[in-house]
């Protein structure tokens, strides 16, 4: 996590592999984070593909989302992510800043843009990386040392779609997070049955 | 997490008929396109799912999103549809391990076979055609991104 300074705006990072369930978490949750901190947080949704589905999906929602579109924001749009998270900065003044980036996205190189950040004070980058818990073992072996990576960038890693795998395959897949090498906090939680979302949006809003 | 084996497509498709379907039926034919397109993908020997989904639209207010991540077709749907005679879909394949021209020939094949087989004109519109190798996004992993051949014409498109 990139602690800058207090009592400004906080960003967080939603990150994971391409249909670990990033857009429905978000939209299972973004409601209870408004509540909580008592004004709507800023969307940034990079899609794959220059036109969108997870921003036109928020957008049915009722949400706001700037959409960043026909690219990668961890490379080829990378600045452009910067100036956009430094316009809603400037214009807006939300105290979140939810950004998705797109499944096929390096969190790391995200994080590496925002070093680059000048505008209003940010408090914390906080980066969540949520992985398909039936998935998880074909997803590891097939993208291997990049899916390495995307767990590295990760302050807290969200098993999604604990409803779908039974308590020993959940069990096997914190503990090969634990041999990858991952020392974080884990949080089992199924956004679609709603199951953990507290324990979700605690880890989100939290420093 | 861009490999070499990597292709993403998308497109756009536009569906029309001559008579109001009900919403129901429409949301149906959804699916199944959904379930038939990943399935081939299953049996044209696609390495790993990705992501396969889309977002339908009739006019008004009804939407339909599905999302195919795993290999035995079973798409996951939020949204309804309303009774319409037109449909627009926006449609995202993100894949490991099987070529473009295959992948563009199954969703031509099933858009056939699903929509303009049972009575509808449908149009596909390819926006976007991704492969790994033939695009300097497989080095994702292990370079600096200023670096990267795209920063200087973002937002391009295939």
């Amino acid at each position: 996590m990139v602690h800058t300074s207090r009592c400004s705006m906080q960003i967080l990072i939603v990150a994971g592999f391409l249909g670990s369930g990033k857009t429905t978490l978000i939209l299972s949750t973004i409601e209870r984070i408004n509540q909580l901190r008592k004004e709507n947080a800023a969307i940034i949704v990079n899609d794959f593909g220059s036109v969108g589905i997870d921003g036109k999906i928020m957008d049915k929602y009722g949400l706001e989302v700037q959409e960043v579109m026909g690219g990668c924001i961890c490379c080829s749009l990378g600045s452009f992510l910067l100036d956009t998270v430094q316009r809603i900065a400037v214009r807006m003044r939300p105290d979140m800043m939810v950004i998705e980036p797109s499944g096929i996205a390096a969190p790391q190189q995200v994080l590496d843009t925002l070093e680059e950040y000048q505008g209003p004070p940010i408090e914390f980058v906080k980066t969540l990386v949520v992985i398909d818990a039936p998935r998880y073992e074909k997803v590891s072996v097939a993208m291997g040392r990049p899916f390495d990576h995307q767990l590295g960038a990760a302050d807290t890693i969200l098993i999604n779609k604990v409803d779908e795998v039974d308590q020993d395959t959940l069990d096997w897949i914190e503990g090969d997070l634990r041999k990858r090498g991952y020392q974080g906090k884990v949080v089992p939680c199924s956004a679609t049955e709603r199951r953990n979302l507290d324990e979700v949006v605690k880890v989100m809003v939290e420093p | 997490m861009i490999t070499p084996d990597f292709t993403g497509y998308g497109a756009r498709l536009h569906v029309n008929g001559n008579a109001p379907i009900e919403g129901s039926e429409l949301e149906e034919m959804v699916k199944t396109f959904m379930s038939k397109v990943s399935l081939a993908c299953v049996d044209a020997g696609v390495k790993l799912i990705g992501h396969i989904k889309c977002i339908v639209e009739v006019p008004g207010d009804g939407y339909l999103s599905c999302s195919v991540t795993n290999h035995e077709g079973r798409p996951r749907c939020q949204g309804s549809l309303s009774d319409s005679s037109r449909f627009d879909m926006v449609l995202n394949i993100m894949i490991y391990g099987l070529e473009m021209e295959k992948v563009e020939r199954i969703v031509s094949d099933q858009v056939t076979s699903q929509f303009a087989g049972v009575g509808l004109s449908p149009r596909l519109e390819v926006v976007e055609r991704e492969g790994g190798e033939a695009h300097e996004h497989h080095a994702h992993e292990g370079h600096a991104h200023e670096h990267h051949a795209h920063e200087e014409h973002p937002g391009h498109h295939h």
